[in-house]
């Protein structure tokens, strides 16, 4: 089984090229869906070092970096997993239906109308183009509660669906679809009250 | 009966996440044909679904996404690499 070095061409390679070539994009990508330093070095060292373990198993069919990457999903997955389990139990448990209509009733009148209407944020791919947005949104993902930023990132930046968010984070269908309006919700606000309200200071009111 | 901007601000959520029903979509469309603020809200929804994407996929702007892994932690995660590299070689 160790003839590793005589099979390494057709093989994974090496765990420290993994890290040389690979480490930063593992990085960033553990950052995107964590937002913690600490913790996305974690993930990067336990991605690597469960590759190791796997070595053998890796088929050739993918490239190396998407058979990395793959491989810290389901550990990023798995640590969201057991923070929902150990710390926000609390946070799931106060998100019984009733509760989570009435946050987000306070967005909106007896009638159901926005009571700050959204404003127009313009051209969509301006919007894109500032540097000034993205610093808003970044600052926006930072300020979200937890539970919702982890979905949200789950669901955005993984792909992953309603389903496969709802059975890995063992949460019902109703707290998923609650939590990612709420996360989206929270976003907009958030992003128009900086990021517009930069925009538009003196302007508006 | 009209739809109230609240169902309508759900929906434009869920349609993020499923495809609406024929009658979902008729509703929330005549809904947003007279509703600036949902409108606005939709449009909104969109471009964050597209800053999230360009997030996912790399595309965005330089600067926006952190730098690459800290040197330190680099060091550390190599050690103990090495350290399991080679106990590995060793039991195999």
């Amino acid at each position: 089984m160790a003839k590793a070095t005589g099979e390494e061409q057709q093989g994974p390679g090496d765990p420290e090229q993994w890290l040389a070539r690979y480490g930063d994009e593992l990085f960033r990508y553990a950052m995107l869906q964590l937002r913690d330093t600490n913790l996305a070095e974690d993930m990067v060292q336990e991605t690597l070092l469960a590759a190791l373990q796997a070595r053998e198993r890796y088929s050739g069919r993918s490239s190396v970096k998407t058979w990395l990457i793959g491989i810290l999903k389901h550990k990023v997955v798995d640590h969201v997993r057991k923070e929902v389990r150990e710390s926000a139990r609390e946070d799931i448990a106060g998100l019984s239906d009733q509760r989570a209509e009435a946050d987000i009733d306070e967005l909106f009148d007896a009638r159901g109308h926005w009571i700050v209407p959204p404003q127009d944020w313009g051209d969509p791919e301006r919007c894109l183009e500032q540097g000034r947005f993205w610093e808003a949104l970044q600052a926006c993902l930072d300020r979200l509660k937890v539970l919702q930023a982890r979905i949200f990132t789950l669901k955005e930046i993984s792909g992953l669906s309603n389903e496969e968010i709802c059975k890995e984070l063992e949460v019902t269908a109703t707290n998923c679809w609650v939590l990612l309006y709420r996360a989206r919700m929270g976003l907009r606000r958030c992003l128009e009250a900086g990021w517009r309200g930069d925009e538009r200071r003196g302007v508006t009111e | 009966m009209m739809m109230s901007c609240k169902e309508v601000s759900m929906l434009v959520s869920a349609s993020l996440d499923r495809r609406l029903r024929p009658w979902e979509r008729l509703t929330v469309r005549a809904h947003l044909f007279i509703c600036k603020g949902c409108t606005h809200f939709s449009r909104q929804m969109n471009i964050l679904r597209a800053a999230t994407r360009e997030l996912a996929e790399g595309r965005e702007p330089d600067g926006v996404a952190p730098s690459g892994l800290p040197d330190g932690a680099r060091r550390r995660i190599r050690d103990t690499l090495r350290e399991h590299h080679h106990r590995g070689d060793d039991h195999d």
